[in-house]
């Protein structure tokens, strides 16, 4: 699929820079409120069928890139390159109230059988006798099952996750989690989330990025394999660096 | 409170001449039904043909008002193009306007409509655009991700979240239509409710005026009826809202 150069960019989106194996490549990204630079030349590339945790302290910035590669933000400059379709799940599940729950994951989607992709990405996310429920009926956690199906029955090559499990309750967080890692490892999409929790970071990803002062500050490979256990040593070791990076003190953290 | 009505009549602590007792109602409604006077014409007579003065009007009119408030609400060109214009027609008194229609649209059943549509345009084009400026910027953010076209935005977003407030405009349309009907069929008008309450008027018989007015009390409440079994059916999705 052609590159899709989001925002309004002051430096055009040179393609050669875009390596084909990138999901997505980001460059010099710039965004001010009221005169302070949220995103402040920033870099990032995601990989395909990366899983990218973003971490950082609130405000720091991390949904505002996110909204950036969602294309939600217009006042962004910089070169923002995404190859393939995009496709969000945000911290409130946001089903459409008003249209049952296929309805939803279909919503947007033209292909002749749109139903049919649905009703499958309903069943993946374990949610296949759910369709004709309204949002309103769904807990906390099968709305947010939900979300992730109208995300992937969209086939995108980069997934963009906004915090999604924070409001849930910690056994649906596990389980939102043990889900995610399937889903990832079936479709391959490159993914992006973005979270405040440092052990879901290092539970999930393959790279974890803290951001602050408006750039990527620091960026760890988390080699262990999956599934992990969050008292593992090796994250363990992870989980003090990365803390020390944000500026919380690791003494008598939990 | 019949019981009480009926005994306070009866025992002439109300009187007759002012508030005739129920059983006195129903003889009148019985002959007015039965009976097709000169003076009043019948009862179902006068009710049909009001009826239809009010659904047309009330078609003619709420759309007008639906489609204004949704160019209105999508757009900023349109709401300072018609926000203005609706607010000014709010205020205009019904009343007032009667000698204005006459002298325009002449002394038949177009004048009458119109007035009817007029009031009824002003609460379905208030609710309808406060409806669609209060649909979740959150949604239409989603509707944007998931790649909605303008129109499947509308389709999917924009209208059905706008449907709870427009079913309040259209009760409130609905009253204020029955009310116009009163104002308009005062007025060479020969047949209808509000004719029935003129010629009572004017003959001095509180009895036909009383049957009227609870004929007009009785269709506002059925009607009004209607519309909450529409928005029953309608908003069956808002689970946990309903009483």
């Amino acid at each position: 699929m052609a590159p899709r150069t989001a925002g309004v960019t002051t430096r055009p989106a040179d393609r050669a820079d875009a390596r084909p194996e990138a999901a997505a490549l980001v460059q010099g990204l710039v965004r001010s409120y009221a005169g302070r630079r949220v995103l402040d030349g920033l870099d990032l590339e995601i990989g395909n069928g990366e899983f990218v945790a973003l971490i950082g302290r609130s405000g720091s910035g991390k949904s505002t890139l996110l909204r950036a590669l969602a294309g939600l933000d217009r006042e962004v400059t910089g070169s923002l390159t995404v190859n393939g379709a995009v496709a969000v799940a945000f911290q409130e599940p946001r089903l459409v109230p008003w249209r049952r729950v296929l309805a939803n994951v279909c919503l947007g989607l033209h292909t002749g059988n749109a139903t049919a992709l649905g009703r499958e990405a309903l069943t993946e996310v374990g949610l296949g006798d759910r369709g004709r429920a309204w949002p309103a009926e769904l807990s906390g956690g099968e709305a947010q099952r939900a979300s992730l199906a109208r995300a992937l029955v969209r086939e995108p090559s980069l997934l963009l996750l906004d915090e999604p499990f924070s409001a849930l309750d910690a056994l649906t967080r596990i389980a939102m989690h043990r889900l995610v890692l399937t889903l990832w490892e079936r479709h391959r999409p490159g993914v992006l989330l973005v979270t405040h929790d440092v052990d879901e970071a290092l539970v999930l990803a393959d790279r974890v990025l803290v951001l602050a002062d408006g750039r990527i500050a620091h960026d760890c490979q988390v080699g262990e394999p999956r599934p992990r256990h969050r008292d593992q040593p090796e994250l363990v070791s992870l989980r003090a660096q990365l803390l020390g990076e944000l500026g919380v003190p690791t003494e008598g953290t939990t | 409170m019949l019981i009480a009505w009926q005994i306070a009549s009866g025992t002439g602590l109300v009187s007759a001449s002012k508030l005739p007792p129920p059983s006195a109602l129903w003889s009148t409604a019985v002959t007015l039904i039965t009976k097709n006077s000169p003076t009043y014409g019948t009862l179902q007579g006068a009710m049909a043909v009001s009826l239809e003065r009010v659904a047309i009007g009330l078609a003619i009119g709420g759309s007008i008002g639906v489609l204004v408030a949704v160019i209105a609400g999508l757009s900023r060109v349109g709401e300072n193009a018609a926000d203005p214009l609706m607010q000014m027609l709010r205020t205009l008194p019904l009343f007032g306007l009667i000698p204005v229609f006459i002298v325009w649209f002449g002394i038949g059943e177009l004048p009458k409509v119109l007035l009817i549509a007029l009031g009824a345009s002003i609460p379905l084009y208030l609710n309808t655009f406060a409806g669609i400026r209060s649909v979740d910027a959150k949604l239409a953010e989603l509707g944007k991700v998931l790649g909605l076209k303008r129109r499947e935005l509308i389709r999917h977003i924009v209208l059905p979240g706008a449907l709870p407030q427009m079913l309040v405009g259209l009760r409130q349309s609905l009253g204020v239509a029955w009310l116009a009907l009163v104002v308009a069929e005062q007025f060479n008008a020969n047949a209808g409710l509000g004719y029935i309450l003129t010629q009572g008027q004017q003959f001095l018989q509180m009895n036909y005026i009383f049957v009227a007015l609870l004929v007009y009390c009785a269709l506002g409440l059925i009607t009004d009826a209607i519309v909450r079994q529409i928005e029953r059916r309608a908003l069956t999705w808002r689970h946990g809202l309903q009483v």
